[in-house]
């Protein structure tokens, strides 16, 4: 089951959470308000895991509590309602053969996004879903150039693809 | 942590994994799709997520919702370039932070692999920091402090010693002026977030506590059992710490808002020796030439 075109239930949920989240929790579990990252939160402690156990990656310290509440609870969630609605992909995990390009694929964008959301202070969640309504002026600078890498990317995949 | 309150955070991401995993609803799916085809039509579900949180106002928020990192909020060059290369990485694996956890818990292989990709570029970030920030300094508008920083020199005499107290977590009183004073200002939002510096700040103190330097830690609306104790315990801290939220204390300092982490060394007349954002090696060996010399002072 998908409640197809509903993106206006995704964004009100989302929203809603960001603003709870900001106004009532993260007051009690950072000490201060705080929106909702992701991408910082996930850099941050895989930074503090290197660090730890390697002793090299001198980026930050310290896991922030977002990361064990909120993002498990959202890897939980998704996979919940994968499981009630019969789409979860492990069950054709072997079926699904992945060609060396997508992996590939996969690990730069992965390495992009990482290296851009340290960069740029933040992801896409942050910077247009807090930070503009925030009136943050680096929020809006980073998501112009969010655009413009989203826009020159497929751009560019479309010549490609012809 | 507070347990009840962490929980309640979890059942929240997992309400939030279920809504996203149904409707679909991504963010960048969103921006992608009005980008390529000029849709609008799932912007709609962004432009309330915008709506709804920009509720913050009615609670008096007053902008900026930036939390420091190595470039302080301040903007220059690296914002744009950070953008425009997570959204690359967006198009690459065709999701926001967001959707590869998303589309992780959904069991998705790829994601596994964007993952991984996330692991190596937060190494290659963390190794590549110094020379980024030495690269990006002239093009910011404010430059990253610490790179080179600046010595702001302030004085201070002109402010009557009695108005710069403080009271401490364990009910003592500081006063600025009546002995050579280290003090470290925690920044706003991270105050676990450079573990070197306070280690050398820690040396410092520990060195010169018994020759007559008085350590102190300021905290600015932290929460005293969640974050300032942890710290305390976490360093194994001897200081004096004592909370500020409304800048009272630090105003005087000269601190702001918008200041990340703070060392300032005072002389036992109350002045202002040193004060500078960050805290390199190069700062370590400045600020203990500089105690020695103020505290040789009879």
């Amino acid at each position: 089951m998908r409640i197809r075109s509903s993106f206006l239930l995704g964004g009100v949920v989302l929203g809603a959470t960001n603003l709870f989240f900001y106004l009532i929790l993260s007051p009690i579990l950072f000490g201060r308000p705080t929106a909702i990252a992701l991408g910082g939160p996930l850099a941050t402690t895989l930074a503090w895991i290197e660090n730890t156990f390697l002793g090299r990656n001198k980026l930050f310290s310290g896991i922030p509590p977002i990361l064990w509440t909120l993002l498990p609870g959202i890897l939980l969630g998704s996979f919940i309602a994968a499981l009630i609605s019969k789409e979860l992909s492990w069950a054709s995990f072997k079926k699904k053969k992945l060609g060396k390009p997508q992996l590939l694929r996969g690990i730069l964008g992965g390495i992009l996004v990482a290296f851009g959301v340290l960069l740029g202070n933040g992801c896409l969640i942050k910077h247009l879903l807090s930070g503009i309504p925030g009136l943050s002026a680096e929020s809006l600078i980073v998501f112009l150039g969010i655009v413009a890498g989203i826009w020159t990317t497929l751009k560019i995949q479309e010549k490609i693809q012809r | 942590m507070n347990l009840k309150f962490s929980l309640l955070t979890f059942l929240l991401g997992i309400i939030l994994g279920i809504v996203l995993h149904y409707t679909g609803f991504c963010v960048y799916g969103s921006l992608a799709e009005w980008i390529s085809v000029h849709s609008a039509r799932r912007l709609v579900g962004v432009a309330a997520a915008m709506l709804i949180f920009a509720g913050v106002h009615f609670w008096g928020f007053q902008g900026n919702i930036s939390c420091g990192n190595i470039w302080k909020g301040y903007l220059g060059l690296h914002s744009f370039l950070g953008g425009f290369l997570q959204g690359v990485g967006y198009v690459l694996i065709t999701a926001c932070p967001l959707t590869l956890l998303v589309r992780l818990g959904q069991g998705n292989k790829l994601y596994l692999f964007a993952f991984g990709g996330f692991i190596l570029g937060t190494a290659f970030f963390g190794h590549l920091r110094t020379p980024l920030v030495n690269f990006f300094s002239p093009f910011t508008l404010q430059p990253p402090a610490g790179i080179g920083s600046e010595i702001v020199t302030v004085s201070a005499k002109s402010v009557p010693l009695s108005t710069f107290s403080i009271p401490t977590i364990d009910n003592k009183t500081f006063t600025l002026g009546k002995t050579v004073s280290l003090i470290y200002v925690a920044p706003e939002c991270c105050p676990f977030c450079h573990p070197e510096a306070i280690e050398m700040i820690n040396r410092l103190s520990k060195q010169f506590s018994k020759k007559g330097l008085v350590t102190l830690g300021i905290f600015r609306k932290h929460s005293l059992n969640e974050m300032i104790k942890p710290f305390i315990k976490k360093y194994n801290l001897s200081w004096l710490i004592a909370r500020d939220p409304e800048f009272v204390f630090l105003k005087k300092l000269g601190i702001n808002k918008e200041n990340f982490f703070v060392v300032i060394l005072v002389d036992k007349q109350g002045k202002v020796v040193l004060k500078q954002e960050d805290f390199s090696k190069a700062d370590f060996v400045k600020y203990k030439q500089e105690i020695e010399k103020l505290l040789s002072v009879k």
